[in-house]
């Protein structure tokens, strides 16, 4: 490869790593702290926000429009109105008014409903701009940022006493499903902002809560039963909430879940929020909400197994399940007196599912009507009462966010002054060389740091350390290639000769040493998930790096020194010229 | 040329001191065990903060109201039921005092402070919310604490502490930081008699500490709980982990280098890990998953300083393969010697910042490092090299009565001296 070719290829690596380091920078440095709060939010929480702020805007510029205001609007608090406005005069090839007044940025809109969905348009999408971004930065462990984690451990032995059989391994995945599943209801019920929840092996789940580190939560969650039920829908009090909620947007009180004009809900009967999985396999409000009786038609402990199927006639998908004798009696009373109504699946306040009854049913159920992956959900939801999983800790951590901090500093500190040092001692026994090492190191670092936010890993204490030891390490193979050089130098050779036999010589030692080093930290990353998968994993790509540094890019250094500087000499050393 | 520094004539001496060191390493953990770690101990480990209030604070407003304190600054966080979100930050230079702090805290819609400690305390004492759970509560105050200094410090001792925790059973307490620190390290060893243990303990050693200190003035930096099941399979974890890279590197060095080059690499590599061994026994270092990877790092540090000086003898071996192998051993070793100091003391530096700047575990682990390297580097000097010096020796011997054998072999070279003769 000619000198320009390598010089690109080593421009091209740089470029790949600040590209996946630039989300990282752009979150941690350049994103108000408010942003950050608004984009750490559910999907729902942003098009709450997105809708409430267009509200706020347009009622602002209407009561503006309608008072005759002709003063120019404030250009920073109307700045997202402004811009749909211009976008819209764009579109349709008007000229934009000279002074942006109320009237002016309407007048871009045929309707109402076309302003508020240009500025709600941007506010969302703006806000989603930067939940990307946080998506694709290096996120931060527990011990860096604070919060909580726990391994929890599912029961399973319990389960199989209870069935009176071994469990096989199709039923097991479904147990830690449930598992899973109930766990998952009760989660964001406290609003935590993007927890993880992801199955360990075989029988145990990890979640980790970033930011709260509130022991007892985790122990809410844990307790806490999934409470699943049967509720007759008031089709007429939904209908009346929707109309509602189309007029005001922001009618329901998210706390409380109510709304302020009474004669919408009738006494004895409560607003709940539908549900749907998102592709996370989370919960996710649908937008849209019910009116259902305030009390259960059915318990859903009577349920004693739920399944899916295909029905043999239309082919469409359906869930059917069991009760019990006394369930199936209720049921009938049930659905008897509520025929072509409304009926909804509720798991611990949340709907679920909403099916009507066509006709009085006892103990065997079937509800159709939906896909085949709703089917398949509603039925895990069933079979969490029919057959719940007991679960308990196996551990918990809990790590306060200022510790995380002092943590972040003093890493940061370690960071910063072994690189100092090495590169200090570098340039002071190595001469011109330790230029060499330096831009080798710092490119290092970038490269690193890099790599870990492309494959979104985490970064944490142990893989700080991790970066500082290969900052010591991977200085080893600048080392071995000057000593070479040096000893070559001493037998007489040039310049020129001297780094292509020092490089060449140097070159299965260095691979050989990294490979090893690599066999070994590839192994520690296989210990848990725990702080020594960070640090291995810092130590795999820091030897790669290594590796790429120290063959590549010195060498093209020393190279571009020979022909382009036109050295003669080489500065290794204070004795050997 | 420089000076060929003769190895082998130490090896005897070097032997004798590691194993002397691996010996007593092993007989101290088999008579004192070793101090595990909570890792490897069903309990709960937590590092609790003896720190008086500051101001108390409580949010009356809509939606909900978050707060993190920083060294430079502290700074509010709103959101509305609706979503929108604003941000109030006041920075420590230009509000100094607690009192400026707090009276700035309640320009914050819905906001409400009272002030705990003396208002012309520096405000750069300020720390979060216990457990800091940032968001703060709307049915009771958040306590935030200050990092007290002086007069205001609590009167805290470990004395104190294990009596207040005296009916806990089986627990360790160890002060974080300096003489001045008023951190505590607090482990509880689960017995395994409770079975809510892991959910009710850190709520039961708060509130009896609390009993004894004030509820306010206790802040849970961290809590950590591990159930037996976990400890015990990453004990198994990391016996197996170990022997795998021990073995996958006897494997790549063999392919490398000669069989008995990788069985020599690998003893080397066990002779530092055991030595790391004892250093953990006798300083009763906590044994915890960082101190197996500082184990696992120094075993990749160590092996990858053996293949560096192998590969030097065996090149020497290939130049020059009339000579004694000893002679090629200790050219080679030598010719090294400037590189293994240059590597071993960058690595050094970088460690000797790990453990500067980082408490903890991360300075166990820094120190471990330390230890690592200075035997890592011992060991591929005199233990890898001795192994296969001693045993060339062997086999050279045994090639030696195998050409007495015979002597026609022997007999071909003295023939042309029989003719001079």
């Amino acid at each position: 490869m000619s000198k320009f070719q390598r010089f690109l290829v080593i421009l091209a690596v740089l470029a790949v790593s600040l590209a996946f380091l630039w989300p990282t920078a752009g979150w941690y440095w350049f994103t108000p702290k408010a942003d950050q709060a608004i984009a750490l939010g559910s999907r729902e929480q942003i098009r709450e926000y997105a809708r409430s702020m267009a509200i706020t805007d347009l009622s602002g510029l209407k009561a503006k429009a309608a008072a005759n205001d002709p003063t120019r609007l404030d250009a920073q608090k109307y700045a997202t109105v402004i811009q749909a406005s211009a976008k819209a005069y764009d579109v349709a090839k008007r000229d934009k008014p000279a002074t942006w007044t109320a009237k002016a940025a309407l007048a871009a809109f045929a309707n109402e409903k076309a302003a508020y969905d240009a500025v709600e348009n941007i506010y969302r999408t703006r806000v989603l701009a930067i939940k990307a971004r946080q998506k694709k930065a290096v996120k931060l462990g527990l011990d860096l940022s604070g919060g909580m984690s726990a391994t929890i451990q599912a029961d399973l032995p319990a389960l199989s006493k209870k069935l009176g059989h071994n469990l096989s391994a199709a039923e097991k995945t479904d147990a830690m499903k449930r598992a899973i599943e109930s766990l998952n209801s009760r989660i964001d019920k406290f609003g935590l902002s993007e927890p993880t929840i992801r199955q360990q092996g075989d029988d145990q789940i990890y979640i980790e809560m970033p930011g709260a580190a509130d022991p007892e939560k985790i122990n809410e969650i844990l307790m806490g039963r999934g409470n699943l039920a049967f509720y007759i829908v008031n089709s007429d009090a939904t209908s009346k909430l929707t109309s509602y909620l189309a007029q005001n947007p922001l009618g329901v009180d998210d706390k409380t879940l109510t709304v302020a004009d009474s004669t919408i809900v009738p006494a004895g009967f409560v607003i709940r929020k539908q549900y749907t999985k998102d592709s996370y396999g989370l919960d996710e409000f649908t937008g849209k909400y019910m009116v259902i009786n305030a009390t259960p038609g059915l318990d859903g402990n009577h349920i004693q197994n739920a399944s899916t199927s295909t029905d043999s006639i239309t082919g469409q998908p359906e869930t059917t399940f069991q009760l019990d004798k006394e369930g199936g009696n209720i049921f009938y009373a049930m659905t008897s007196a509520h025929v072509k109504e409304l009926m909804a699946v509720v798991l611990d306040d949340k709907i679920k599912a909403a099916a009507t009854i066509s006709e009085p049913i006892r103990d065997s159920v079937r509800m159709t009507g939906f896909s085949a992956e709703e089917a398949t959900n509603l039925a895990l939801v069933l079979r969490t009462a029919a057959l719940p999983v007991e679960l308990s800790p196996v551990s918990t951590q809990a790590i306060g966010s200022s510790l995380g901090e002092d943590a972040v500093h003093s890493g940061i500190l370690a960071v910063t002054i072994a690189f100092l040092l090495v590169i200090g001692f570098m340039l002071l026994y190595y001469k011109g060389a330790g230029i060499n090492t330096a831009i080798a190191e710092v490119l290092n670092l970038v490269i690193m740091v890099g790599i870990l936010s492309a494959f979104g890993l985490t970064l944490s204490l142990p893989s700080i350390a991790g970066f500082v030891l290969t900052i010591g390490v991977s200085v080893d193979a600048n080392v071995l290639i000057f000593e070479r050089i040096k000893e070559e130098l001493r037998e007489g050779k040039g310049r020129v000769a001297a780094i292509q036999a020092g490089f060449s010589k140097a070159f299965w030692t260095i691979v050989d040493s990294h490979l090893t080093n690599l066999i070994s930290a590839l192994f520690m990353a296989q210990i848990g998930s725990g702080p020594i998968q960070g640090f291995a994993i810092s130590l795999a790509i820091g030897t790669i790096c290594s590796l790429f540094t120290s063959l590549f890019v010195s060498h093209l250094i020393f190279d571009f020194e020979t022909d382009v500087f036109r050295m003669k000499h080489v500065s290794i050393s204070w004795r050997v010229k | 040329m420089t000076r060929v520094i003769q190895f082998d004539k130490a090896f005897k001496f070097t032997v004798a001191v590691s194993v002397a060191i691996i010996l007593a390493g092993l007989i101290g953990a088999g008579v004192m065990g070793f101090h595990m770690g909570v890792d490897f101990q069903a309990g709960l480990n937590s590092d609790i903060d003896f720190v008086p209030p500051s101001m108390n604070v409580s949010f009356a407003g809509e939606g909900t109201m978050s707060l993190s304190v920083s060294k430079a600054d502290a700074t509010f966080i709103s959101r509305a039921p609706s979503g929108s979100s604003t941000s109030y930050t006041f920075a420590f230079a230009k509000y100094p005092t607690f009192q400026a702090l707090s009276d700035a805290f309640k320009t914050v819609p819905g906001v409400a402070v009272e002030l705990k400690a003396p208002g012309s305390t520096d405000s750069k004492l300020l720390l979060g919310a216990s457990q800091t759970d940032a968001q703060i509560k709307t049915d009771s105050a958040t306590v935030l604490h200050y990092d007290a200094v002086g007069s205001a410090a609590l009167p805290v001792t470990v004395e104190a502490i294990r009596a207040a925790v005296k009916d806990f059973g089986s627990v360790s307490i160890q002060r974080v930081g300096d003489d001045t620190s008023h951190e505590y390290m607090i482990r509880v060893q689960d017995s395994g008699n409770d079975p809510a243990f892991s959910k009710t303990i850190i709520t039961k050693l708060t509130s009896e500490l609390g009993k004894v200190y004030g509820a306010d003035n206790i802040l849970v930096n961290k809590s950590d709980f591990v159930g037996a099941r976990f400890s015990e399979n990453l004990a198994k974890q990391a016996i197996w982990l170990t022997l795998g890279t021990f073995l996958l590197i006897l494997l790549y060095c063999s392919f490398r280098f000669k069989p008995n080059y990788a069985i020599g690499a690998v003893l080397s590599v066990v002779h530092d890990a055991l030595i790391m061994v004892a250093f953990i026994v006798f300083t009763r270092t906590e044994f915890n998953t960082t101190i197996i990877a500082a184990i696992l790092t120094i075993v990749g540090y160590s092996i990858n300083d053996t293949i560096v000086i192998y590969d030097r003898i065996r090149e020497k071996v290939k130049f020059n393969p009339g000579a004694p192998f000893r002679e090629n051993m200790n050219r080679g070793v030598t010719e090294c010697l400037a590189r293994t100091f240059i590597t071993s003391g960058t690595v050094l530096l970088s460690a000797i910042a790990l453990f500067i700047f980082c408490t903890g575990s991360m300075k166990d682990f820094a120190l471990c490092i330390i230890i690592g390297v200075v035997t890592g580097t011992y060991s591929s000097c005199f233990i890898a090299s001795a192994f296969v010096d001693a045993w060339e020796i062997i086999a050279h011997k045994n090639k030696k009565s195998l050409k007495g054998a015979s002597p026609i072999v022997v007999a071909a070279p003295k023939a042309p001296k029989a003719v001079k003769d």
